[in-house]
């Protein structure tokens, strides 16, 4: 999973990045409107997080032009807290919408929802054969004995479950996965796969030549 | 008894006590004439009986002389002469001796039981012998009537309740009481009275009635002021009283009212728009303090990033520091406890000791800070027009295209000091010119500067503490000049 964090206060910034790549998400800040709406568009991001007061341009702006391309989730974040505000946020397309200060774990719950819906999903459980991912405990079972996975596993994991029977082509998972920060060797993915293989059983992972992977 | 607090039942009431003062008096002074009339009718018919008792006692033509020396009066049954009488009435007189005198025939008809006025008469000698009396007269005390006889002329009275008496004493002493029974009299003027209570009661609950509705009509409108003073100020501060122009005494006071309202209404939401701004800046740096802390605390982590975390909660703390001290001084200037220390201060120095302290921060941004010498001296306090001046010149460099300048100059016009912060920015949008000094209120939304955007209001508060003028104008060609002015 990877998100876009778009809040001119760095330390806010920082902060939610800090917490998000806790939870296993790749996490790209950007500090300017310009910049962040840039990020949204030449990215495909399983969530943004917006602030509505940035500089060069408002939230209000890239969440207008985000829609005219991209489906992506937004998470918007405001110091308003009028109803107007709310409604004017919710009509222009955010997904959800949180009024500053909040709690970590609120946007963290949050952001999982915005997820779970653009995926279709109303619970937080998927289940691929024996294999049931719980999303917001972000813990994974095997014939109901819980599989330890790490953060970065579980990443991969849940998102192949997500698209689950969708093939899932290296690039994408690349992606998603990692941040543009991140020197990711390409067999790095490889690795991965092969360890989630271990602890969830060789045929979880269907590996599809010339494609990518897909699970279910 | 605690007195009705209510405007209508006070009115009410003393309208109600000065109808029943009126109606009484009306009805007193009525039933006094009335009843005045009655005996002065009675006294009269009295008086005529007796005039004609006494003519007949004795007559015109023998006026003067002595009674005993008189022959005696036709209708006396008596032939005795006096010498004679005398003796008889001094031992007890026979019953029938007792009756000795008889009205005329013609006066007969004015005495009697078959009298209509039921007037009886009775005569006694200064002696105490009755020398006559009407078949319907009481029995009288003659002691007591010779006692109360002692002066001459007649002595009107009533007696018994019911009887009203004329006792007359003739020139030589004789009695003659004339006297009816006035019950009757009595009896109309007892129903009089209750008439006149009767009509008093129904003029009073009338006048009552009246009062009450005169009083509801002439209170209407300030029951229609207060419902709506109470509407207004449990919820809606937006409402006004609305009264027709009729009532003048009472639409001027719908007017003040009215503005009272207005000005009230104004400065609630100004307050209320304050404590939001004030809420709305202190949400960014909790934000900050909570996720920096809840983040860190999720894991172990290194302790660089430990030092990250709690550098970046001190930013956010500083920043909320700084807030409170602008909303602090702010409301000392609001409550008028900020108390300036004035000297008489050189405004050259006082722009030159500013220029100075902001000098590398225009340096660092490639601004040239200018300033022409002025020998003016004001009254004023130094530390805060310090404030007010490098306050307006950091704004100027912030607010700078690069390269640019910026220009003070201080002048005399007069009796006042102006100070000029003149800077080669882009301006200010002429709309934002007039809200620049309100409180909260950024020259640029997004920027999310140390002080919140109370450093002009903070800059016109101090001024305007000084009795003087803060303003933003358009510059030409670009940028804006802020103008201080100053009483000399």
């Amino acid at each position: 999973m990877r998100i876009l964090i778009i809040e001119d206060e760095i330390d806010l910034a920082k902060s939610l990045a800090r917490g998000l790549k806790d939870e296993g998400y790749a996490v790209d800040t950007a500090n300017d409107g310009e910049e962040g709406l840039f990020s949204a568009l030449s990215n495909d991001y399983d969530a943004v997080v917006l602030d509505i007061m940035l500089p060069k341009i408002d939230g209000w702006k890239i969440l207008e032009k985000l829609r005219t391309k991209k489906k992506t989730p937004v998470l918007m974040l405001t110091a308003r807290d009028q109803t107007v505000d709310r409604v004017r946020g919710l009509d222009s397309g955010a997904d959800d919408y949180l009024i500053k200060p909040f709690d970590l774990e609120e946007v963290l719950a949050r952001i999982r929802a915005i997820i779970r819906r653009s995926a279709n999903l109303t619970s937080n459980s998927i289940t691929v054969g024996d294999v049931i991912l719980n999303l917001a405990s972000k813990t994974v079972t095997l014939k109901n004995k819980a599989i330890d996975l790490t953060a970065r596993e579980y990443s991969l994991v849940e998102f192949l479950a997500l698209h689950k029977g969708e093939v899932i082509t290296r690039t994408q998972l690349y992606e998603h996965l990692f941040d543009e920060n991140e020197s990711s060797l390409s067999n790095l993915l490889d690795v991965h796969v092969s360890k989630i293989r271990k602890k969830l059983g060789p045929d979880f992972v269907v590996t599809r030549r010339g494609h990518g992977y897909c699970v279910g | 008894m605690k007195l009705p607090s209510s405007i209508k039942w006070r009115l009410q009431l003393w309208y109600g006590l000065i109808l029943i003062f009126v109606l009484s008096a009306l009805g007193f002074a009525a039933y006094t004439m009335q009843r005045t009339r009655t005996y002065h009718d009675i006294d009269d018919e009295l008086k005529l009986r007796t005039n004609i008792l006494n003519e007949a006692l004795h007559p015109v033509n023998q006026r003067g002389a002595r009674r005993p020396q008189n022959p005696p009066p036709p209708r006396r049954q008596s032939p005795d002469t006096e010498p004679t009488e005398r003796p008889a009435l001094q031992s007890p007189p026979p019953p029938q001796a007792a009756i000795v005198f008889q009205p005329k025939s013609q006066d007969e008809s004015l005495f009697g039981s078959e009298n209509p006025g039921g007037y009886y008469f009775t005569i006694i000698t200064h002696t105490g012998v009755v020398l006559g009396k009407s078949s319907n007269a009481p029995t009288l005390d003659i002691n007591q009537i010779n006692t109360s006889a002692s002066t001459k002329g007649p002595i009107t009275r009533t007696t018994r309740n019911t009887i009203r008496e004329t006792h007359f004493v003739t020139r030589i002493g004789d009695s003659i009481i004339v006297g009816r029974d006035i019950s009757n009299e009595l009896a109309h003027l007892k129903i009089n009275a209750l008439e006149l209570a009767g009509i008093g009661i129904i003029v009073l609950s009338l006048g009552l009635m009246g009062g009450y509705w005169i009083t509801a009509q002439a209170l209407k409108p300030i029951i229609t002021i207060s419902q709506t003073a109470e509407k207004i100020s449990a919820s809606d501060l937006s409402k006004r009283i609305e009264l027709s122009h009729s009532e003048e005494e009472l639409s001027a006071l719908a007017k003040v009212l009215n503005s009272t309202f207005e000005r009230l209404e104004t400065a609630f939401n100004q307050q209320k728009q304050f404590t939001y701004d004030a809420a709305h800046e202190l949400r960014t740096p909790v934000a900050i303090i909570l996720t920096q802390a809840q983040s860190a605390l999720k894991k172990e982590r290194s302790s660089a990033e430990y030092i990250e975390t709690i550098e970046a909660c001190l930013r956010a703390a500083q920043r909320m520091k700084r807030l409170i001290e602008s909303l602090l001084e702010l409301a000392r200037f609001d409550s008028g406890q900020e108390l300036l220390t004035k000297t008489q201060i050189s405004v050259n120095s006082l722009i030159t000791d500013c220029v100075d302290l902001v000098e590398p921060i225009a340096k660092e941004k490639n601004i040239t800070l200018s300033h022409a010498p002025c020998e003016l001296t004001i009254h004023a306090d130094y530390e805060k027009l310090s404030q007010v001046l490098i306050n307006l010149i950091i704004n100027a460099i912030q607010y700078n295209s690069i390269g640019g300048s910026v220009e003070l100059t201080a002048y005399a016009k007069g009796n006042s000091c102006i100070i000029d912060v003149k800077d080669t920015g882009i301006g200010i949008d002429p709309q934002k010119l007039q809200v620049i000094f309100e409180r909260f209120v950024r020259l640029d939304e997004s920027r999310k500067g140390s002080n919140a955007g109370l450093g002009l209001s903070i800059c016109k508060a101090i001024v305007t503490a000084h009795g003087g003028a803060i303003e933003a104008l358009a510059a030409q060609p670009t940028g804006c000049i802020f103008r201080v002015t100053l009483p000399v």
